[in-house]
């Protein structure tokens, strides 16, 4: 278990590194000079000269890797640099902004299994019924429709036909609600889908007709030996969702006006703030990392092949 | 001697289909007696055991025909009825050990729920009835044992631990169906023994194989199953020595062909 | 196989649903009413009408033309992309693993990397980077899938080369390039069309969300997620601005993803 851990965690340096590297890089194959963009924000027409001594002060005549190893290490202190439209450090814009965002994914995450676990286990345990059917379309029309859509489609409907949520209310338990269904929707409906499989398979291995043989209980057998099975899959997948709802904030988010990371990303890449896309990449990356990280824990601990490797004593 | 399961006109078949799978299939497996049903694979004699047991979808296959434990009918019992019945007076042995045991549960917890769905002990009671039982398996160390996960055990030792299952309610039948087909000599030799040693306490044993080699070192009666129907039956001196189908005398020699074949390979 | 398809109701209700888009696609010319771009002040906001089969919008354009010609861009962006991606991926998902050794090992590195970041992200900030255009979305769209597909197909790669006829042609001398192109690739083909299908449609909502945040496509140009974009200033005025591109973007997809979950269905019966 420890020596699992100790792997995991050298490849998730690794992969850090590589997220690092990409990030960094995607954002410096841009054809617009930093510099200059600076210097346009603050002066009216920038002479070369004072460009030049920008891009001095900013660290950008240096060479790439140089320039590379100084962000990384600035990062690694909290330091991504100032923001080029608030003016403020991106980290502190950042820390502002983070804990809006996992308001709402983390109330999405509390919808998605509400709705997944319930349906998918009636929808498996009556395969073939009406219902079975009726909810494998509505799954189909989950994963077809257009988050944005859906959040205009509620809005319109709730916010305005039924008063009762207030939309552009920032910090209010309701305002909460249309923006995390919207973002919970879509991932409900494929994780319903694979829930249902996996149940499924489940339902026909030998370990579950030997349970029937044993005389064990339907509601037994379900929760002790079907749904315990069709777990671990569900952790892994879950924490990537996680990951994805994150970066799927960018839309949701700018539908309702919500102020969290991914509208705030949005904004910097249409205002071409550089450092506040990178740090926002680097972010959302190290989350989505993270989320994978936790997902491999939590298995490797409820999974007894993976706890216990020694084998038979 | 009084009998204990007692099959009449047995018949499967699918839902909306009227080839029967499995057909007026009639017979008795008697306390203290071993009964072999041999067949090719694909002759119903699976079917039929999941018959017994109800494990057979009720969408999907239709059963008739009566299939009685000390008199009562299985098949019109409620569902409830018959899961009373179902894993205590009547055990199954299954084909693959390492794969009939639910990978996150240990094996003591698979025994605490199999003893606490039809007995009223708790479960320090339950605990203790599991070990005995394993104990009478002749297995070493059963604390530890009772507290693994079944992926650490040996199919051996699952095989003698399913047993452990079966015979820990006192059941009246026991239905093995390939149970020693997946298993190497040694531990296909320990299983037998155990059979002989059901026997002889007066279970009623139900051997369902391919394997001729089996029954004739255990079974006292034998069925010869073909395409869902009984094509022979008798006492297993009957069938070795003197067959009346062209069926059996091929099953049999071909269990010799096969043989000489591994020889070969080895 | 395609007796099997024409008999599932769904896959022939998606396939229809594709055919349709295609149809509305190409013929968008001789369907759409009214030019897609004229401008028409004297006719803002005008409700459905003869000449105007869905009424008009903010800047008096026949929404219905609009509706019709975005089928172009849905299209015409989604499958040329899932093209690229498909023969990217085919190329990777089956050369490393046959190569084996140090270039599968670098294959696998540089993959959990790139699958390390949400899809999403790496196309929000490449066209952060590249800035905007449809050609930059494309692009960014592939570079932030492709290692998906290649993945996906290397699974199915993976799996298929433990079928024991793999073995027996291995035996019988055939070369691995001859392996790969006659036996793997046409096994596994069926399996990646319900993920190329079900990718388009993962495609296609994925770039009307970009559009829609305003990046890549110029505003204006009558691209569904576009439409919607400019009509959420008159979301609460005139809804209707909203709600139907945003339908057709869903009779899409759904169209899409219906005949690829009835392929899946067809191909693994087990798993339905």
């Amino acid at each position: 278990m420890l020596g699992y851990i100790r792997n995991r965690l050298f490849s998730l340096i690794i992969v850090l590194i590589g997220v690092t590297m990409l990030s960094f890089i995607f954002s410096n194959i841009s054809s617009v000079d930093p510099a200059e963009a600076l210097a346009r924000r603050s002066m009216l027409s920038p002479t070369p000269k004072q460009i030049e001594e920008i891009r001095k002060e900013m660290g950008l005549n240096l060479p790439i890797y140089q320039q590379y190893l100084n962000w990384l290490w600035g990062a690694l202190r909290g330091e991504l640099g100032i923001s080029l439209l608030t003016r403020n450090p991106v980290a502190a814009d950042l820390a502002e902004k983070l804990p809006a965002t996992f308001l709402i994914v983390g109330l999405a995450s509390l919808w998605i299994i509400i709705i997944t676990v319930p349906l998918s286990i009636l929808s498996a345990l009556k395969k073939g019924s009406f219902f079975d059917h009726t909810l494998r379309m509505i799954t189909i029309f989950g994963i077809s429709i257009p988050n944005f859509w859906l959040g205009f489609i509620l809005l319109v409907a709730f916010a305005i036909m039924l008063p009762f949520f207030k939309v552009v209310d920032y910090g209010n338990f309701k305002s909460l609600i249309l923006p995390s269904f919207t973002i919970a929707i879509p991932m409900a409906a494929s994780s319903i889908r694979l829930l249902r499989a996996t149940i499924l398979a489940n339902m026909n291995k030998d370990f579950v007709i030997y349970a029937k043989a044993r005389g064990i209980s339907n509601s037994r057998i379900i929760w002790q030996h079907i749904l315990k099975n069709s777990l671990p899959p569900m952790i892994t997948v879950f924490c990537q969702y996680l990951g994805y709802m994150i970066a799927g904030s960018a839309i949701v988010e700018t539908v309702f006006s919500w102020p969290g990371i991914g509208s705030h990303l949005v904004n910097a890449i249409i205002g071409r703030d550089l450092p506040t896309i990178n740090g926002c990449v680097l972010v959302i990356a190290v989350l989505f990392v993270f989320f994978n990280l936790l997902a491999d824990l939590v298995n490797s601990m409820i999974n007894p092949k993976m706890l216990n490797e020694k084998g038979e004593f | 001697m009084k009998n204990s399961l007692e099959i009449k006109d047995l018949n499967i078949s699918l839902v909306g289909n009227k080839n029967p799978l499995v057909q007026n299939l009639s017979f008795d497996v008697r306390k203290g007696k071993i009964l072999g049903i041999v067949g090719e694979s694909g002759s119903g004699k699976t079917l039929t055991c999941k018959a017994i047991i109800k494990l057979l979808n009720e969408k999907v296959f239709k059963v008739s025909g009566s299939i009685k434990l000390d008199g009562n009918n299985i098949l019109t019992m409620s569902e409830k009825q018959s899961r009373a019945v179902i894993g205590k007076d009547i055990s199954m042995i299954m084909q693959n050990p390492m794969t009939a045991f639910n990978p996150m549960m240990k094996i003591g917890q698979h025994i605490v729920e199999t003893i606490k769905a039809h007995t009223e002990l708790t479960k320090k009671q339950a605990y203790a009835l599991g070990s005995s039982a394993l104990e009478e398996m002749n297995l070493q160390r059963v604390a530890e044992i009772m507290n693994s996960y079944p992926h650490t055990l040996s199919g051996g030792m699952l095989q003698r631990v399913m047993i452990a299952i079966a015979l820990m309610l006192e059941p009246s039948i026991i239905i093995a169906d390939e149970a020693t087909t997946a298993l190497d000599v040694k531990n296909q030799a320990i299983i037998l023994e155990q059979f002989q040693r059901m026997r002889d306490i007066g279970i009623g044993l139900l051997v369902v194989t391919h394997d001729f080699g089996v029954i004739a070192q255990v079974a006292d009666d034998v069925l010869v199953m073909k395409a869902g129907e009984i094509i022979e039956q008798g006492s297993v001196y009957q069938i070795f020595y003197n067959p009346k189908t062209e069926y059996t005398k091929e099953l049999l020699q071909s269990r010799f062909l096969v043989d000489e074949e591994q020889l070969c390979l080895v | 196989m395609l007796k099997k398809v024409f008999k599932s109701k769904q896959a022939v209700a998606g396939l229809l649903i594709i055919l349709i888009v295609v149809f509305i696609a190409i013929f968008a010319p001789w369907l759409a009413p009214n030019q897609p771009e004229e401008i028409n002040p004297a006719k803002k906001f005008t409700g459905a009408s003869l000449e105007y089969p869905l009424g008009t919008d903010q800047l008096g354009r026949c929404i219905f033309s609009r509706l019709i010609y975005g089928a172009r861009y849905s299209l015409g962006i989604a499958v040329p992309v899932l093209l690229v991606l498909a023969v990217i991926s085919l190329l990777i998902g089956t050369i490393p693993p046959y190569l084996g050794g140090r270039f599968d090992q670098l294959f696998v590195v540089v993959s959990d990397i790139f699958m390390s970041f949400p899809p999403l992200l790496v196309v929000l900030s490449l066209v952060g980077a590249l800035g905007q255009g449809i050609l930059n979305i494309m692009i960014a769209v592939v570079f932030s899938m492709w290692v998906w597909f290649a993945k996906v197909v290397r699974s199915y790669v993976l799996l298929e080369r433990k079928q024991g006829y793999i073995m027996a042609a291995k035996i019988a001398g055939c070369s691995d390039l001859k392996i790969i192109t006659r036996h793997i690739i046409p096994n596994i083909l069926p399996a990646l069309l319900v993920y190329f299908s079900t990718g388009i449609a993962g495609m296609i909502l994925m770039i009307s969300g970009f559009s829609f945040l305003g990046l890549g496509i110029t505003a204006g140009v009558p691209e569904w997620g576009a439409m919607l974009s400019s009509g959420k200033a008159y979301l609460y005025s005139h809804p209707l601005l909203l709600v139907y591109p945003g339908l057709f973007i869903l009779f899409t997809a759904t169209g899409f993803n219906l005949f690829g979950e009835a392929l899946r269905d067809i191909i693994s019966p087990e798993e339905v």
